[in-house]
């Protein structure tokens, strides 16, 4: 049986008349990296804070590491790192001082506090900004350091709102080794993004939200099969246009001069006919292949999907 | 959560200044109305027709004036960035918001505090002498200057904006005379003490709403 280190059930959250959140549902299993996503406005970062305990939600429940969120906040802050979207930083202290500040507050051993900043500088690559001034750091070096600080006392769960914000691409990469790293240690990381390419390579399940509902909870071959009722084929010819030939059921989702995107339930039988009639129409037809579509654009499905269902 | 404040207002040379402006004050004070007479003169005073014990008990009083005002500045001025950018929330994690608001109490407190000190031994070398009760002085600054951090905490938590320090000057423009005509220890304790309570609960409280928002 799968434990799970977030259960949040029936969440409900209302800033005046807007629901930021109604009937939010998901869990996050313990030992892996989830994912969370949503348009700007889907009540992400509402979730994330109430998940924290930074925020108390209007109705529903919340469980960390077991812990209810209202009744026992503070059992679950000391163990969750949390690095929000937007922080600011201390510009007058370095980044050891920093982090040897936070050893201090979480009641790190004195005997142990150089090791655990060392230990964190060394997992964040920060060891080079360790004498610098929090002030002369670029936003990619701040959002480093913001995870060094969610990092120093060990925590079971790192939450992250946005972490890849303001990295560049190598930047990105290390993120994604570093949270690799820490699945291996058995951490929990619940991570929101938008940048759906990083999730994809490293996230082992998905939560999607939507104006405030999750519509996706599971796997991301799970939010693959789910949103695959239809299948996208790409036709390419050596050298001539191709034209979609009759009787078929679907739609032209992209031309190229040689190739055609094609979405739709495209059988063997059907595939076979169309290689067929173009073939006798003097097509040299080359390829005929399932495009595998990227989470990015599964996700864009899928929000478009429950747009149209709404508005009809 | 006091060693960040600490760290923070040092290398900022606030630290420095903070502590300084009551410390210096009798200097300025007593320097300024002694040679504007023309000439030296030992002891120092700011009225020549006065006592050196009056001298001393009038520069006091004004010691205690500054000192209990100002603390407002190193209580709204210490984690305004943190608490206007919400980057205080960081702390929550590992600390709990009363105590975050609490350290901010006693450092400022503490700045003042010395300052004050600086200021009656200033007093004590330019003038030749203490003002007399100069214990029971020293306990109502204490008390003052733990009220008004308090009250400087919490209007930072109520909004970052600088203008809000005009009300901290305000209200202590109520407690000042307050303390000065305090007749007894009891008086001065119970009051400050339970005024500076209520500001602390106070400031812990909104500054945990305010971060949720």
């Amino acid at each position: 049986m799968t434990e799970h280190a977030i259960v949040a059930e029936g969440l409900l959250k209302r800033y005046g008349k807007v629901t930021a959140l109604r009937d939010t549902s998901f869990a996050v299993a313990k030992g892996t990296i989830t994912g969370f996503v949503g348009r700007n406005g889907a009540g992400k970062t509402t979730t994330l804070k109430i998940v924290s305990t930074l925020l108390h939600a209007d109705d529903g429940t919340c469980h960390v590491l077991g812990h209810d969120v209202r009744r026992d906040p503070y059992a679950i802050r000391g163990r969750i790192g949390f690095l929000p979207d937007m922080f600011e930083l201390p510009a007058v202290l370095t980044l050891r001082e920093y982090l040897g500040i936070f050893t201090e507050l979480y009641g790190i051993a004195r005997g142990d506090r150089a090791k655990r900043v060392d230990a964190a500088l060394q997992l964040t690559r920060t060891e080079e900004l360790s004498e610098r001034k929090l002030q002369a750091l670029s936003r990619g070096e701040v959002q480093r350091v913001g995870l060094a600080r969610a990092l120093i006392h060990n925590p079971d769960i790192l939450i992250l709102d946005e972490p890849a914000a303001g990295l560049d691409p190598h930047a990105r990469v290390e993120l994604k080794e570093l949270l690799r790293l820490l699945r291996e240690r058995g951490k929990t990381v619940f991570l929101s993004s938008h940048v759906l390419a990083d999730l994809e390579e490293i996230c082992d399940e998905l939560v999607v939200i939507r104006k405030g509902t999750v519509i996706f909870s599971g796997d991301i071959a799970g939010f693959r099969r789910q949103m695959r009722a239809t299948t996208r084929w790409r036709l390419t010819a050596v050298s001539r246009p191709i034209a979609l030939p009759s009787g078929i059921r679907g739609e032209v989702v992209g031309t190229g001069p040689t190739s055609m995107d094609f979405e739709g339930n495209l059988s063997a039988g059907e595939r076979a006919r169309w290689i067929a009639e173009l073939v006798a129409k003097g097509v040299d037809v080359c390829e005929v292949s399932p495009v595998r579509s990227t989470l990015e654009q599964e996700f864009a499905k899928a929000i478009e999907e429950e747009e149209e269902e709404v508005a009809s | 959560m006091l060693h960040y404040t600490y760290l923070k207002s040092r290398r900022d040379s606030s630290l420095f200044a903070f502590i300084m402006i009551p410390a210096l004050f009798p200097l300025a004070a007593l320097g300024g109305a002694t040679l504007a007479k023309g000439h030296w003169h030992y002891p120092l005073f700011l009225n020549p027709q006065y006592t050196p014990v009056q001298n001393a008990t009038l520069c006091a009083q004004i010691a205690t004036v500054v000192s209990v005002l100002f603390t407002v500045i190193p209580a709204f001025w210490t984690l305004r960035p943190e608490i206007a950018t919400k980057s205080v929330t960081s702390f929550f994690f590992a600390a709990r918001p009363m105590t975050v608001v609490a350290s901010v109490i006693v450092f400022a407190f503490a700045l003042n505090f010395t300052g004050w000190i600086g200021a009656i031994t200033m007093i004590r070398i330019l003038t030749g002498t203490l003002p007399p009760h100069v214990a029971f002085m020293t306990l109502k600054v204490a008390v003052g200057c733990l009220v008004t951090s308090a009250l400087g905490t919490l209007l930072v938590t109520i909004s970052s904006q600088p203008a809000l320090l005009v009300g901290g000057y305000m209200a202590c423009g109520l407690l000042i005379p307050w303390i000065q005509g305090s007749k007894s220890s009891l008086q001065v304790m119970g009051g400050g003490v339970g005024a500076a309570i209520v500001c602390t609960a106070l400031a812990g409280f909104i500054l945990e709403r305010r971060c949720a928002t």
